[in-house]
């Protein structure tokens, strides 16, 4: 069975160009959902996966991370 | 168990999805990590020129840089109403060095602070060229036109001129050394181009005058002198006939 979440994400900055070197923060959100993993593949470097979880049967609301683009 | 899946692409996009056992959602976000505008060396090929020459001025970016760093903007204004724009996308596979060459003359003299703005969407870098153009003045000097040359007769107008001058104009002083001092020592002379003629000067007193005089704009300067003998005129010369007179009276006539 299909649940929609209204899963929504962004980054917080006002222009979708971001500075490699400068730290910018992700963020997702949903009206619903539980055990909620977050896996932030931002790239292709050691360190470009993070992880973000909520388990225990915790309702997710929001997550986030920060992350660095390194090039 | 929910599952966000966030990847970084080389298009850009950032995808979000979610899952869980009985659900999964995907967003994307668009975003476009970059560099700030770097490896760039503005460089031209002479700082100092007279005017109508040209200068050459490059732009280069370098072979080793830091990609992408999305559209640049180059905006260019040489401070003589002229301006020129470049832009390029500097992405991740663009072919180094890249180049921007601009050839360019200045119709009057004086000092150009010449400036690069480049503009990427995160960053702004401004570069300074400074340069310089001032006609040559070394060649140029003071000549008498009069037909008297260095020995001349008071009274007498005589005509002098600066010679070999260049196509700009110039600060100038002649000084006649009789009290009589011609010059134009302000700025604005050297912003227009050279229409000085000839100078006239009559000397009353016989004398020996060493003319000087100088020359310079914002770059030259040149001095020199000039000598000039003015004689006057040997008027009512007469012969007295007293020994005659004498010599009658004692011979003939006393």
């Amino acid at each position: 069975m299909f649940t929609s979440m209204h899963l929504q994400a962004w980054v917080d900055h006002p222009s979708m160009y971001l500075a490699v070197g400068d730290y910018y923060h992700f963020e997702a959100s949903a009206a619903d959902g539980s055990d909620v993993t977050l896996v932030f593949n931002l790239q292709d470097v050691p360190g470009g996966n993070v992880t973000v979880s909520i388990s225990n049967g915790q309702l997710f609301t929001s997550l986030d991370t920060f992350y660095t683009f390194t090039g | 168990m929910t599952y966000f899946l966030l990847f970084y692409s080389s298009i850009d996009n950032v995808t979000v999805t979610c899952f869980n056992p009985i659900s999964w959602e995907k967003r994307t976000i668009l975003v476009a990590p970059l560099y700030e505008v770097n490896g760039y060396n503005l460089t031209v090929d002479n700082t100092l020129r007279q005017t109508d020459e040209d200068f050459n001025f490059v732009l280069t970016f370098d072979t080793i840089i830091n990609l992408p760093m999305k559209n640049v903007t180059i905006d260019i204004d040489f401070k003589n109403g002229v301006n020129a724009t470049y832009l390029e996308d500097f992405h991740d596979t663009i072919v180094l060095p890249m180049q921007y060459s601009d050839s360019l003359s200045y119709s009057t003299q004086g000092s150009y602070n010449v400036t690069y703005t480049l503009t990427n969407p995160i960053s702004t870098v401004t570069l300074v060229q400074s340069v310089r153009v001032w006609d040559n003045l070394l060649s140029t000097t003071l000549s008498c036109l009069s037909t008297c040359d260095v020995v001349v007769c008071a009274e007498t107008q005589l005509t002098f001129a600066f010679i070999n001058t260049p196509r700009s104009g110039f600060k100038f002083s002649i000084d006649f050394k009789d009290g009589t001092v011609i010059s134009d020592v302000g700025d604005a002379i050297m912003f227009d181009v050279n229409n000085l003629t000839t100078f006239n000067h009559t000397y009353t007193q016989a004398g020996t005058y060493n003319v000087t005089w100088y020359v310079e704009n914002g770059e030259y300067n040149v001095s020199g002198q000039y000598t000039v003998i003015a004689q006057r005129r040997i008027v009512d010369f007469q012969v007295s006939h007293c020994f005659a007179c004498l010599y009658y009276k004692r011979g003939s006539y006393v």
